[in-house]
C-alpha cells in the first residue's frame, strides 16, 4: 500500500513525446484509472512507474521513495498486461510462484499464497494446466493471480480487459473492481474504454497527446468536464457540440448556433458575460436532450425544432438522431416517445446542464 | 375380352418397366455421381486418379532420393560371389556380413567412432549455446556498432572457410593446438565454430519474435538479465535449440576438410579414417597377400560408407518428430 506520485514526468521517444510534463497524485488505496484514446501516453505513463521505460525528465515517487533510478523488481509493484504475459512453458501454479520463487521464498509460504490466491479467483482447479490450455477468461484470471500473490504496494493494470467479449467483460470488470476493495491497495488502471474508466475508477485521469486534461472523480468528470477533448471523450453517445456566438446583453444572453437560439440561464450570465459576442462551443449531452412530450421535471426547459433522421431502440430508452438547420445531434429520450424517421418534432434542452466552451482555448467557461 | 386383359396386362407390364426404367435411371444417376466423385474426387477430397498420379509422383521423387542409400545398403551385404554375379541385381543370394566386419576393422571403428562423437557433439553443444547467447544479446540489447557487428557475422557466412583456413592453421600450429580437439572447440566457444552466422541469425530471429511483454513481465516478478535468459528466453526457444544442435552435429560430423587440417596426427574421425579407407584396407589387408576374395571391393567400401552415416541416421530417426516439429516452428514462437 502506498501512493504514487508524477512529478512533471516527461517521457520523449526520438522526437516524439509520449509524456508531456506529466504531474498527479494517486492517493494510497485509490484505484486510478488512466484513460484516454490510443497513443495519448496513458500505457508509457504506467511503464514509467513500472520501470519499465526510462524517464527523460521528472520524478516518480511510491510512497516516499524516488523511483527513477530503481530496478523494476525492486519497485514493490506487479502488473497485469493486456496480453497477459503468462509464461507459455510453465504450469499455471509456476507461473504465479515465479516471482516468489525469485525472491527466494520458503515453500510452504509460496504454497499458500498461490493457493489462497487461485482461491479468491476461483481458479483452484486449473494450476496444472499451461496457459494455452486456458480460455481467455481463465488466462486474464491467472495474470490477475500473479500480481496478486506477490502482495505489491501498487497495481498496475495495462487493459487487462481489452481480450475479453464483451460479457466477460462487464462481469470481470465488477470482479475487478470487488478485488480492489478486499485488497486495499493501490491500483492503476490503463483503458482507452470510458464506460470501464467510468465504472471502475476512485478517480480517473484523462490523457491526451500525453498531456493530462483532468484528472477527477467519475461524476465530475462527466457533469464538469474542463475542456472540449474530456467533454467529448467521457460519455456514450458523445455529447453534441455546436458552434455558437453569445449574442444580447449582459443581461439578457443568449448561445446562437445559426440554427436555433437558447436563452443563457441567469446563473450562468456572469461566466459568460466576458465572451459576449465571441464564438464559444456549446455543448449538450444527449441525456438532456428530451422528448417534448416526456420532459422530466425539475428541468429549465428550451424548445428546439428538429427533424428526426433516425432513431435507435435500446429498450430502456431510445437515441433520436436529430436535425436542426445544419446542426446534427443525438437525444436520449424515453422509450415511449412517439418521435418517428421523417417526423417535424419539438425537443427540449434542460438548460441547467449545458457546457459552454472557450472557442480558441476549448476550455469550459464557468 | 382376352384382348382387353392382354392390353390391360400389357399396360401394367409397361408401367412397371417404366418404373424400373426412371429407378434405374435414378440409380445410374447417383451412381454416377458416387463413380465420378470416387474416380474425379469433389471439393472436399482428392479422386482416385489424382491420388495415385500423386503417390506415384511422389513415390518417384522419393526413390530418386533414396536410390543411392538404397544401393549402398543391399551392395553392403553382397558377397563377393554376388557382386560378380550379373543375375544378382537388387537382392543378395545372402545376407553377407564379412563386409562388415572387415570395415570394421579397417575403420578402427570403436575409436573413431567415439572420436567423432567427441569432435562433433562437444563443439556443437558449445555452439549451439554460445550462438543463442549472441543472437539473444542481437535481438534484445541496444549497444554501439551492433550494425558493424552484424555485417562482420554476415562476412563470417559469406567468406568461404578456404580464405581463412590457412592463417587459423598458422595460429593454431603457433599456440601448440594442432591435432587437438580445441582447435574446434575454441572457434566454437567464441561463436566461430562451423557455419555459426547461421545459427546466430536462427536465434536472433527466435528471440526477436518472442514477445518481449514475456521478459517485462519477469522482469517485474524479479528476474535479473541473466534469469531473463535462463527461465524464460532459453524454454521459450527450444526448437531453436533442437534444430541448431542437430544441423551442428551434422556439419561437425560431416566437415573433412577442416577436420583434416586441424586434427590431423591427432584425433582420428570417422569420416577422416573414411577419406584413406583404400590405403587403410590395404595395410590390414594387403593384396598380394589375401584371396581373391579378400580384396577391397565396392561392398567393403560401401560398408564403411554406411557405417560412416548410421549414427547419424540413428539419431535422426530418434529426433526426426521432434526435429521436423522444431523446424518448422522455428522463427514462430507465440504465446
Amino acid at each position: 500500500m502506498a501512493s504514487v506520485t508524477y512529478e512533471h514526468v516527461t517521457k520523449r521517444f526520438g522526437d516524439v513525446i509520449a509524456v508531456n510534463d506529466l504531474s498527479l497524485e494517486v492517493k494510497d488505496k485509490e484505484f486510478l484509472v488512466l484513460v484516454g484514446p490510443s497513443g495519448c501516453g496513458k500505457t508509457t505513463a504506467l511503464r514509467l512507474l513500472a520501470g519499465l521505460e526510462e524517464i527523460t525528465e521528472g520524478k516518480i515517487y511510491i510512497g516516499d521513495r524516488l523511483v527513477n533510478d530503481v530496478a523494476p523488481k525492486d519497485r514493490d509493484i506487479a502488473m497485469v498486461f493486456q496480453s497477459y504475459a503468462l509464461y507459455p512453458h510453465m504450469t499455471v501454479y509456476d507461473n504465479m510462484a515465479f516471482g516468489l520463487k525469485l525472491r527466494k521464498m520458503p515453500k510452504s509460504e509460496i504454497d499458500r499464497r498461490v493457493k489462497e490466491a487461485a482461491a479468491i479467483l476461483g481458479i483452484e482447479q486449473l494450476l496444472d494446466r499451461k496457459p494455452k490450455q486456458l480460455s481467455g477468461g481463465q488466462r486474464q484470471r491467472v495474470a490477475l493471480g500473479r500480481a496478486i500473490v506477490r502482495e505489491p504496494k501498487v497495481f498496475l493494470m495495462d487493459e487487462p480487459l481489452s481480450n475479453l467479449d464483451a460479457k466477460l467483460r462487464v462481469q470481470t470488470r465488477a470482479e475487478l473492481s470487488k478485488l480492489h476493495q478486499r485488497l486495499q491497495t493501490t491500483f492503476i488502471y490503463v483503458t482507452h474504454d470510458q464506460m470501464e474508466a467510468m465504472t471502475m475508477g476512485t478517480r480517473i485521469a484523462v490523457l491526451k497527446d500525453g498531456i493530462l486534461q483532468q484528472l477527477d472523480t467519475p461524476q465530475n468528470l462527466y457533469d464538469k468536464p474542463d475542456n472540449v477533448f474530456v467533454a467529448g471523450f467521457i460519455g456514450s453517445p458523445a455529447m453534441n457540440f455546436f458552434d455558437a456566438t453569445l449574442v444580447g446583453t449582459k443581461e439578457d444572453m443568449y448561445i446562437d448556433t445559426g440554427s436555433f437560439r437558447l436563452k443563457v440561464p441567469a446563473n450562468r450570465l456572469p461566466a459568460l458575460a466576458p465572451h459576449l459576442g465571441k464564438e464559444v462551443v456549446f455543448g449538450i449531452r444527449p441525456d438532456n436532450v428530451h422528448d417534448a412530450e416526456f420532459t422530466p421535471p425539475g428541468i429549465n426547459p428550451a424548445r428546439v425544432p428538429a427533424k428526426v433522421d433516425v432513431t435507435e431502440l435500446m429498450g430502456n430508452e431510445v437515441f433520436v438522431y436529430l436535425v436542426t438547420g445544419k446542426h446534427s445531434y443525438v437525444g436520449r429520450v424515453d422509450p415511449r416517445t412517439n418521435m418517428r424517421v421523417g417526423h417535424n418534432v419539438e425537443v427540449v434542452f434542460d438548460m441547467d446542464r449545458i457546457h459552454v466552451f472557450d472557442k480558441a482555448t476549448e476550455r469550459a467557461i464557468r | 375380352m382376352t384382348s382387353r386383359l392382354r392390353s390391360l396386362r400389357d399396360n401394367a407390364r409397361l408401367g412397371l418397366v417404366a418404373t424400373h426404367v426412371a429407378n434405374a435411371a435414378r440409380w445410374a444417376r447417383q451412381h454416377q455421381d458416387t463413380v465420378r466423385g470416387f474416380l474425379f474426387g469433389s471439393r472436399s477430397r482428392r479422386g482416385l486418379i489424382v491420388t495415385v498420379l500423386l503417390y506415384a509422383v511422389l513415390v518417384a521423387i522419393g526413390f530418386v532420393y533414396l536410390y543411392p542409400l538404397l544401393f549402398m545398403l543391399i551392395t553392403s551385404f553382397k558377397s563377393p560371389t554376388d557382386l560378380l554375379n550379373p543375375m544378382v541385381q537388387w537382392v543378395p543370394t545372402q545376407w553377407y556380413l564379412g563386409n562388415y566386419v572387415k570395415a570394421f576393422r579397417v575403420l578402427n571403428y570403436p575409436s573413431t567412432l567415439l572420436a567423432s562423437i567427441l569432435v562433433s557433439v562437444v563443439p556443437s553443444v558449445i555452439q549451439t549455446m554460445v550462438c543463442s547467447v549472441i543472437g539473444y544479446g542481437l535481438a534484445r540489447y541496444r549497444f554501439w556498432g551492433k550494425g558493424l557487428l552484424f555485417a562482420l557475422i554476415l562476412a563470417t557466412f559469406i567468406i568461404p572457410p578456404q580464405n581463412t583456413v590457412i592463417p587459423q592453421m598458422l595460429t593454431y600450429r603457433q599456440l601448440g593446438l594442432l591435432g587437438n580437439i580445441l582447435c574446434l572447440i575454441l572457434p566454437a566457444s567464441m561463436g566461430q565454430g562451423f557455419r555459426s552466422a547461421i545459427f546466430i541469425l536462427i536465434f536472433y530471429q527466435t528471440f526477436l519474435s518472442l514477445p518481449k511483454v514475456l521478459e517485462e513481465a519477469a522482469r517485474l516478478d524479479g528476474a535479473s538479465d541473466l534469469k531473463v535468459f535462463l527461465k524464460i528466453a532459453v524454454p521459450s526457444a527450444i526448437p531453436a535449440y533442437i534444430v541448431s544442435f542437430i544441423f551442428s552435429v551434422v556439419w561437425y560430423w560431416n566437415e573433412t576438410y577442416l577436420t583434416v587440417v586441424f586434427l590431423e596426427g591427432g584425433i582420428q574421425t570417422l569420416p577422416m579414417q573414411l577419406s584413406k579407407f583404400v590405403q587403410a584396407y590395404e595395410n590390414l589387408y594387403p593384396p598380394g597377400m589375401v584371396n581373391i576374395f579378400d580384396r577391397i571391393n565396392e561392398a567393403v567400401k560401401l560398408s564403411g560408407t554406411f557405417l560412416n552415416i548410421l549414427p547419424l541416421l540413428i539419431m535422426y530417426f530418434i529426433l526426426q518428430k521432434w526435429f521436423v516439429e522444431s523446424v518448422e516452428r522455428t522463427g514462430i514462437v507465440g504465446e
